[in-house]
């Protein structure tokens, strides 16, 4: 029987289809299936994903660029009941859909959702279809949950029909028809869509395994019996559908008439007090800050610009945005939480009069480049950055305020990378998951040369040729695909109305966390609005710095009144002495700064965005430091235009707002064709896609009489930014920290080093290491001592001095770095010292209510030395010490005294490592010197005095590797002696022969030779020798590879 | 006298391979992936036991990782103890516990001395087995057990209690780190250490541990039994698949059961061999002998014979054995071998012939529907009884499938489609793309005879005169 109802291409919508952004069901990109419906002559889509409207943005997006109108809408498997299709007939109904995907989403735990009947309840301005079960009779749910539509929607409700060439298809017409005429609800045609062409089968079937947590050789029935279920052309969909379903469908698609574009969002108003508007308001509190922050009577340019910002803030509407940040950095300031904000708009006057960044315009001669651009629709971007052990205050303050419904967090939308790519298809394909580790491991080393089956089987993997043919082409099409949402970093979205009339929310991982189902670009696309609440370490060091300092000096810094421009804090950077300061302790960074020699503020936003990989790659270094060497008369420009963007960096780009700003002056691209490219260079090592703008660019400058060459290398400039490319406005605010950090480690040398301790753990550096460093610089370290430390490291000055700048105050080491004792432990003894110093070891365990653990760990720690006498005194007597509910409170046997060892040098070198990492005894390595010397090694002093090219013969512990994805194939090593640091590179061949040691050692002697360029002095390996052994059971830390 | 067997890498060597390729046995804990055992090649890599993987991967990159089966070092253990009943009848054995990270079986020594000729012919003998084992092991002698562990434990070689070292000693590890911190070094200095002092500190079992020490106090350790019957499950090295990989791995199998049968001086009569298979029914095969015999070697010969002649559902991944009650041998077999088996008469071939004749080859075939789109797929023999499957659609309708198959489906000619009368279709199915893949369209068609078929038209292939099929007919 092949009669065909209608051999001609019928008029034809799509009501049912999923995108990949139905997770592990759908397996084509909302793009793909776009295109593909154009192609076919499509005259709508609707996207329907999984209880989710994550790709409406995109699909959205996709339908502007090709053609066919885009429904919303979202399907649901309902609890012990059909799949139904929701779609939205306008934006009430959208709303409505909204509130349920919301509500189904919040109803369980993330990834999950559940929708019953009851929950269909609001769903007046929406198309309701259900897919009845194929192959299997209508049983009493279904009959059910359609005689409530029947009765419920009579005009909403459809019975959808998807034929898909299975077994029983005539059977399932003439079941659908029956119900229609019981229940008096039209048929309307579907593909139930999850691919937009038939060649994406295998990794739907990828998806069916995943979801089921089986193999595709086992998942048998519940795999699609064939590849149907792809967009049909739609000749094939009017052969197979009855012309009065196909018609319907036609009907439904037209009645849908939602643009996504129209929905509206509006900013929180509760911020602007009454009789204010939020202009008036904006006005009032920019004229207070500009008092308060004293620019009464600064120069006409800086009112001018003021003016300028205040009214283009107007034009666009951003007010409430700028008031809303500025709320919540009130309250933060209000709590003693230091935040700073960056981003373009952040460096303007306003948000300094706002105090929204403590950059100060006029000290910082800094000028404006880009503050918001008025030709790109794109919504201001002002990041704020809080102290990291006090960001939660902050998000809890958004929530009580705003609501748990007009608060949420922008979703990440998490893809899959070739790891994860692998690692989901090999699962699927059956594997093992050493297999999978292996071959996503061989995948990763070299591209498929063919060899692949023979490198895998000599590492005991054996795949069959095909298989693993078909899982490579599986697995490069799975890569980039959205594999789930996650959370933002902190970027909120705050709305004056409840967020699920706008987009749906859902649970994230995180408890009492929500997130919309949105990311970043989608809301820019559709004007939503937010701010990004970022947590950073360095804030929480300066505040407790400025803690420190208010301590003993009694004189409160803030990050705007410390002095600018200090000679000494420059000359202090200059040599690299940086350790611990923000941003530029880094070892790239400390080999950068002699050779930068950073004098002023903007030498350190420079300093700050050129020490990247983006810069690094695309070459700009050499020729900057080249630049900075010649008269600025002798810099050559391509061109007058260009001088004008490059002026400032010597020639050469260095953020990426002059590469954009070049694209537009050099090759004539409009505010949006520029923010394109930027978008690009984010993106373009994840999804390529940059090769249409080489083109633009070129024949734009080309147009403007810039040579090929120029043309060239400026391109390569770009891809090299990659998506490293580091925007100047947050340098500017990065620089602002460097600078401070840098003052306060230069003036303030103890007090700094106990904040960095006290914030641990962040940075670069271990508190061995920063200890150290204070010591080298003057700072007394005291020991830990149960007599004298609190649980924070802390300042100890002499009792009479004076409370004076000139005080040198001693660092006394807190509780918290023994290892073992609980911060609760550390406070109790601390407080039960206040009313009473301690006696003895029984005083100090019963007050201190100390158990075992906290016990030893003290013992250990050799923080009982003024109670007890030496560490291994210690133990043995609090080992007998017992807290008074234990067993043997009531004995009090006198003890026989047992004569104890005083353990060695060594030993409490050892100890002290194992228990608080660090020593404040001689250098480990000092006690291996004359074996080192008797192998030839000499110090890192002695090293450090070689001339250029000299043998160079060094020892240390291991205290850093990395191997920086722009060093082609080099290792650096850090190695710490008694006497310094030395820096060792390691060549690829060298690396080789030495691999093992190189990536495990903890102490390495190393015959090389001195690589000097002025202050900048390095160590290339020529032989590499594993010393472990020598440490015995010292334990070092090295920050490895990060 | 006691001997302690110490078995460092028992998670890896339990399993009997001597692998040329470095291997590992991984644990995980807490999130991490720690190794607890390595081959030598690994070791000759500088991979350590405690390490993290991704550290042991860096040092040998071509290591093979498996996981740890606690189960299998057990159960493994337990027949070595079984061997160890030909020296001892004290026996105790552990696998690794928080104080003692590795397996090891103590027994008592003493009282064989005389029966194999004084101490150094016994060792030679126990060194002897243990080499046709090959599991790596260290070795101690003391006059308490917990002596002799603790010798096995020294890195250095010392002769004197007093001088071992604490690390060497079975302590809690809260105790030691406490002894070690007040600067004790050897066992002589806690012994010396007034009594009342540590039990103040480290409570009764530290005492009552270095009196068990010493021998001032039973040892106090749990003895092991002779087991009822010999029942051991040895996981394979990866899936083996085809029967002569098995006999190869079953030598060393029954390797294990000669020694436990030696040493434990008994006899079976039925033994069940039962191979395991992923997603597959378990193979069983029931070897039974004529009398209880201890020659294990002749129940591997009868066991391989049966092999031979069955063919493998699926690859194997485990091997399983159950005799029936051990009972005491009647004759001594002297070796563990019989080194010459044809000369020493023993009448194994009768024996096989007796075996066949009882349990011959059942001509019996399993039918299996798997669930599988794929007609030929959904329909299969095999020579073990399926596990029931869910029903593929629950309660849906029964697809149209006919009960006769055409295998292979036979080309249709032009002339007879021409005159088929068609009824219903096409019924579309692509399947298989992982290996066998299909891409059809059934029909269901009356021809000239009136008989019901079931054609399909094949979508790969190219040329149009040969793409009809009939594949089945409805009774």
């Amino acid at each position: 029987m092949r009669n065909h109802f209608n051999a001609h291409e019928v008029d034809y919508s799509e009501l049912c289809c999923v995108s990949n952004f139905s997770f592990h069901r759908g397996a084509s990109s909302p793009e793909e299936l776009f295109d593909r419906a154009a192609q076919l002559g499509y005259r709508a889509l609707a996207i329907t994903d999984e209880c989710s409207l994550a790709g409406a943005v995109r699909a959205l997006k996709a339908s502007e660029e090709t053609g066919p109108r885009l429904i919303l809408g979202s399907r649901f498997a309902l609890d012990d009941g059909p799949v139904m299709v929701v779609l939205a007939r306008n934006a009430d109904g959208y709303t409505q859909l909204c509130r349920l995907i919301t509500k189904a989403r919040t109803a369980t735990r993330k990834g999950r959702y559940r929708v019953t009947c009851t929950d269909l309840d609001a769903l007046d301005d929406c198309w309701l279809l259900v897919l009845p079960d194929y192959g299997r009779p209508p049983d009493p749910t279904l009959h059910a949950l359609l005689g409530w539509m029947a009765v419920r929607y009579p005009r909403q409700s459809r019975i959808a029909l998807a034929l898909h060439r299975g077994p029983h298809d005539l059977l399932h017409v003439k079941r659908l028809n029956s119900l229609r005429l019981r229940y008096g609800l039209p048929i309307v045609a579907v593909g139930d869509v999850h691919m937009h062409r038939r060649s994406r089968r295998a990794l739907q079937d990828v998806f069916t395994a995943l979801r089921l947590g089986t193999t595709v050789q086992n998942a048998g029935h519940a795999l699609a019996a064939n590849g149907e279920r792809y967009l049909r052309p739609r000749r094939v969909i009017g052969r197979l559908y009855p012309p009065d379903a196909i018609a319907e469908t036609r009907r439904i698609a037209d009645a849908c008439d939602f643009k996504l574009r129209d929905i509206r969002y509006d900013y929180p108003a509760e911020n602007i007090p009454p009789g204010h508007t939020s202009s008036s308001f904006l006005r009032a509190e920019v004229k207070k800050g500009y008092v308060s922050r004293g620019l009464k009577g600064s120069s006409w340019a800086i009112r001018r610009q003021l003016m300028y910002e205040i009214r283009v803030i107007e034009r666009l509407g951003y007010p409430h945005y700028f008031l809303t940040v500025y709320a919540i950095v009130c309250h933060a300031r209000s709590r003693g939480i230091l935040c700073q904000g960056r981003g373009s708009s952040a460096n303007s006057i306003v948000c300094y009069c706002l105090q929204i960044t403590e950059v100060d315009p006029i000290r910082r001669e800094l000028l404006f480049e880009r503050f918001i651009s008025e030709e790109r629709a794109e919504p201001p971007d002002i990041d704020v950055d809080f102290e990291h052990e006090r960001r939660e205050e902050v998000i809890q303050h958004i929530y009580r305020t705003y609501g748990r419904s007009r608060a949420a967090l922008a979703a990440t939308v998490i893809r899959y990378r070739p790891r994860s790519a692998m690692r989901d298809v090999g699962r699927a394909m059956g594997l093992s998951v050493d297999q999978i580790d292996t071959l996503a491991g061989e995948l990763s080393r070299r591209a498929d040369d063919g060899t692949l089956p023979e490198q895998l089987a000599a590492r005991g993997v054996r795949l069959d040729a095909r298989l693993l043919h078909q899982i490579l082409v599986l697995v490069d099409t799975l890569i980039g695909f959205p594999r789930h949402l996650s959370q933002h970093v902190g970027g909120f979205v705050l709305s004056d109305k409840p967020l699920e009339m706008l987009v749906p929310v859902e649970n994230a991982a995180m408890p009492d966390r929500t997130i919309i189902q949105w990311d970043k670009d989608d809301l820019e696309a559709v004007g939503l609005m937010k701010i990004d609440i970022l947590a950073l370490g360095m804030l929480t060091c300066i505040r407790r710095c400025f803690d420190l300092i208010a301590g003993y000096t009694g004189y409160l810094w803030r990050m705007s009144t410390l002095p600018s421009g200090d000679p000494e804090t420059y000359r202090m950077i200059q040599r690299a002495d940086t350790v611990g300061v923000f941003q530029i302790e880094s070892r790239a960074q400390m080999t950068m700064l002699p050779r930068l020699k950073p004098k002023r503020f903007f030498d350190l936003v420079v300093e700050v965005a050129i020490v990247r990989p983006g810069p690094i790659q695309g070459g700009m270094v050499h020729p900057y430091l080249k630049a900075r060497d010649q008269k600025p008369e002798d810099i050559e420009y391509p061109s007058e235009a260009l001088r004008g963007v490059l002026e400032r960096t010597l020639g050469v780009p260095i953020f990426q707002e002059q590469v954009m700003k070049i694209a537009m002056v050099a090759a004539g691209f409009d505010g949006n064709e520029a923010n394109g490219l930027r978008k690009s260079m984010a993106a373009w090592k994840r999804e390529g896609g940059l090769e249409p703008w080489r083109e633009r660019l070129k024949s734009g400058m080309r147009e403007r009489g810039y040579d090929e060459d120029f043309a060239d290398r400026i391109f390569e400039q770009i891809k090299g930014f990659g998506s490293y490319g580091f925007p100047e406005s947050h340098a500017i605010s990065f620089a602002l920290l460097v600078y401070v950090s840098a003052y306060l480690k230069c003036h303030y040398p103890a007090a700094f080093a106990a904040a960095l301790l006290n914030s641990q753990p962040m940075g670069f550096y271990q508190p061995a290491q920063l200890v150290r460093d204070a010591r080298r610089h003057g700072v007394e370290v005291r020991a830990a001592d149960v007599r004298y430390s609190h649980a924070d490291c802390t300042l100890e000055s002499e009792p009479g001095e004076a409370a004076s700048s000139n005080v040198r105050p001693a660092l006394r080491l807190g509780l918290r770095l023994v290892k073992g004792l609980s911060p609760e432990a550390a406070s109790r003894i601390s407080a039960a010292r206040a009313s009473q110093a301690f006696a003895s070891v029984p005083d100090l365990v019963a007050r201190a209510r100390l158990d075992r653990r906290a016990r030893d760990a003290l013992a250990r720690a050799d923080a009982l030395a003024g109670l007890a006498g030496h560490r291994h005194r210690a133990q043995w007597q609090i080992a007998a010490t017992e807290v008074h509910d234990d067993l043997f409170a009531h004995v009090d046997v006198p003890e026989a005294e047992v004569t104890l060892a005083e353990p060695t040098e060594a030993a409490d070198i050892v100890a002290d490592y194992h228990s608080t990492g660090l020593t404040l005894r001689r250098h480990p390595v000092a006690l291996l010197r004359p074996d080192l010397a008797r192998a030839g090694a000499v110090t890192a002093a002695a090293f450090n005095r070689l001339d250029h090219g000299a043998n160079a013969h060094v020892a240390g512990i291991v205290t850093m590797r990395q191997r920086p994805g722009s060093a082609k194939g080099v290792t650096f090593l850090t190695l710490e002696d008694e006497s310094g640091t030395v820096n060792v590179i390691v060549r690829r061949e060298v690396l080789a022969t030495y691999r093992i040691a190189v990536l495990s050692a903890r102490l390495l002697r190393i015959v090389g030779v001195m690589q000097r360029a002025g202050q900048v002095r390095h160590c290339l390996a020529h032989e590499i020798v594993d010393e472990t052994h020598r440490l015995g059971s010292l334990v070092t830390r090295s920050r490895d590879f990060h | 006298m006691w001997l302690a067997l110490r078995f460092p890498n028992w998670a890896l060597d339990f399993r009997g391979a001597a692998a040329e390729q470095p291997t590992l046995v991984v644990e995980t804990t807490a999130q991490r992936q720690h190794v607890v055992a390595a081959s030598q090649t690994a070791l000759e890599h500088g991979v350590r036991r405690g390490m993290g993987l991704a550290d042991a991967r860096i040092r040998s990159p071509a290591v093979v990782v498996h996981d740890r089966s606690r189960a299998g070092e057990t159960a493994a253990l337990a027949r070595l103890a079984g061997w160890a009943w030909r020296y001892s009848s004290q026996i105790h054995c552990a696998v690794a516990d928080p104080n003692i990270q590795d397996a090891r079986l103590i027994f008592e020594i003493g009282a064989s001395l005389r029966l194999f000729g004084g101490r150094q012919r016994l060792l030679k003998a126990i060194r002897d087995d243990l080499k046709v084992l090959g599991y790596r092991y260290r070795a101690g002698l003391g006059e308490t057990p917990q002596a002799a562990l603790a010798f096995s434990r020294a890195r250095r070689r010392v002769s004197d209690l007093a001088e071992l070292p604490l690390a060497s000693l079975s302590l809690d590890p809260t105790t030691r780190a406490t002894l070690e911190a007040s600067g004790f070094r050897r066992a002589g200095e806690l012994l010396a250490l007034p009594p009342a002092a540590l039990a103040r500190r480290f409570g009764p079992e530290l005492l009552a541990f270095l009196e068990q020490l010493a021998g001032r106090r039973p040892h106090g350790l749990a003895l092991f039994e002779r087991p009822e019957r010999y029942q051991t499950h040895h996981e394979l090295f990866g899936a083996v698949e085809n029967v002569q990989g098995l006999i190869f791995v079953l030598h060393r199998v029954f390797t294990e059961l000669a020694i436990f049968l030696r040493g434990a001086d008994s006899a079976i009569q039925t033994l069940r061999l039962s191979l395991v298979h992923e997603h597959r029914a378990t193979t069983e095969i029931t070897l039974r002998l004529s009398a209880p015999s201890r020659d294990a070697r002749h129940l591997e010969r009868v066991a391989c014979e049966r092999l031979e002649r069955i063919t493998l559902t699926a690859p194997v991944l485990e091997i399983g054995l159950l005799s029936d009650r051990l009972r005491p041998a009647e004759h001594a077999q002297g070796a563990l071998w019989q080194q010459n088996d044809r000369s020493a008469g023993a009448p194994w071939p009768v024996v096989l012939d007796r075996l066949r004749a009882r349990l011959g080859h059942e001509g019996v075939v399993w039918l299996d529907s798997p669930a599988d789109h794929r007609p030929e797929y959904a329909s299969t023999e095999r020579d073990s009884e399926p596990r029931p499957h869910q029903a593929a659609n629950g309660n849906g309708d029964t697809l149209p499938r006919p009960m006769w198959l055409i295998d292979p489906p036979e080309p249709i000619s032009a002339q007879a489609l021409g005159n088929m009368n068609w009824l219903s279709g096409p019924e579309r199915i692509e399947s298989g793309w992982w290996d066998q893949g299909q891409r059809r369209d059934y029909y269901r068609a009356l021809d000239a005879r009136g008989r019901l078929l079931w054609l399909f038209r094949d979508l790969n292939s190219g040329d149009a005169s040969s793409r009809y099929f009939l594949h089945g007919l409805f009774g």
